[in-house]
């Protein structure tokens, strides 16, 4: 096999990937922090880090799949260009709300089943309870922000798809991570959990 | 009459999303089970990150791979691996040395040649993998007569993150000697 690289596209693929990906490594270690001032209850509550994972990669997920739809319905003329909850836009986020709050549960159940299984005494109804309530409140802001980012690029001219999921695979985390911890620790100052 | 229907959408989505999740889960236990261990606070902080930054680089490497299969170019093909490899070099260095200095203004640092060390072992472990494993849907995908793009792009971020986490986490271990 010959190996062949062409140099110009190189050098162009290295300074636009560099200069993106330093800036959300910062934003990302931002992120890491919110993270890491949760340490204390990943400890004190059990089956809590087992569950991380998964919610957060959901949020990304739902939110970017959400803005790749809108992206397509607005290209195909089917969705005018409003930021209004009506028609297609409408559809999407029902399903974007379904999922979201289903999978939350099952997540968190299952969370709870291998915490279990690991011998760990953890609580299914708390379990769920930071799930849902954290994904509700993280959906809102990410949906709200998928709809409108979405729109205005469109109507910029820009493609949708290359702005809303950069944008949203980077703000979710923030957006997610901030919500479950304050979420955690809100419950956890009250004693719920 | 709308095109999307939610329900549709509800139905198509389940399938991967249950999938992504196995793979969570086991990510999931393998941060359980790094609790009681000092190097948490190190691994916390920079996860997301380098989650992130493997993701990224196995994501854009494999959209211009198919790209360039699709224009016949093989060239792009090197040119996107050996790029791939080279940014992440650069952005794993970079994690390790930013999260070294966060951790010492915390009051916790666990010195500066360790943490890049893990980042970069890690980091790049995790993306010749995930870049491994992209090609070979790529070519799979082309085999069967299937948009790779379909195929890929779900499968590698699902199992991406649990790839990054059990790197990342058996890494710090290993360096941080526990």
């Amino acid at each position: 096999m010959v190996v062949e690289i062409d140099l110009p596209e190189l050098k162009e693929m290295l300074r636009e990937s560099i200069s993106v990906g330093l800036v959300y490594t910062l934003v990302e270690l931002l992120t890491g922090s919110f993270l890491v001032s949760m340490e204390k209850e990943l400890l004190v509550v059990p089956g809590l880090a087992i569950m991380l994972p998964g919610i957060l990669d959901l949020r990304g997920n739902i939110s970017s799949t959400l803005a790749s739809r809108l992206g397509s319905a607005l290209h195909m003329g089917w969705m005018r260009p409003k930021a209004k909850f009506s028609g297609e836009a409408k559809e999407n986020i029902i399903a974007s709300i379904t999922l979201s709050l289903t999978m939350n549960i099952i997540t968190a159940s299952v969370a709870f089943a291998v915490a279990v299984l690991l011998g760990m005494k953890a609580d299914l109804g708390k379990l769920v309870l930071v799930a849902i309530t954290a994904g509700i409140i993280a959906g809102a802001i990410l949906m709200t922000l998928a709809l409108i980012i979405t729109v205005k690029s469109f109507k910029r001219g820009w493609d949708p798809n290359n702005v809303t999921i950069p944008v949203l695979a980077t703000l979710g985390d923030i957006v997610m991570i901030g919500s479950l911890v304050l979420v955690v620790k809100i419950f956890h100052m009250v004693g719920v959990i | 009459m709308t095109h999307y229907k939610w329900k549709r959408i509800v139905r198509e989505s389940m399938p991967p999303l249950l999938i992504a999740l196995v793979f969570s889960l086991a990510s999931g236990i393998f941060l359980n089970s790094t609790l009681k261990l000092k190097e948490l606070i190190a691994i916390l902080l920079v996860l997301p990150a380098f989650i992130n930054i493997g993701g990224d680089i196995a994501g854009v490497v494999s959209a211009r791979i198919t790209t360039s299969m699709y224009m016949g170019e093989d060239k792009t093909m090197w040119t996107s691996i050996i790029g791939g490899l080279i940014v992440s070099l650069v952005l794993f260095a970079f994690l390790g040395i930013i999260a070294e200095i966060l951790l010492e203004v915390m009051g916790g640092g666990i010195g500066i040649e360790k943490f890049i060390s893990i980042t970069l072992l890690a980091g790049m472990m995790a993306t010749t993998t995930l870049l491994g494993i992209s090609l070979s849907l790529e070519l799979l995908g082309r085999k069967f007569g299937m948009d790779p793009s379909d195929l890929s792009i779900p499968l590698l971020s699902a199992i991406g993150d649990a790839i990054g986490v059990w790197f990342l986490i058996f890494t710090a271990k290993i360096i941080m000697g526990v």
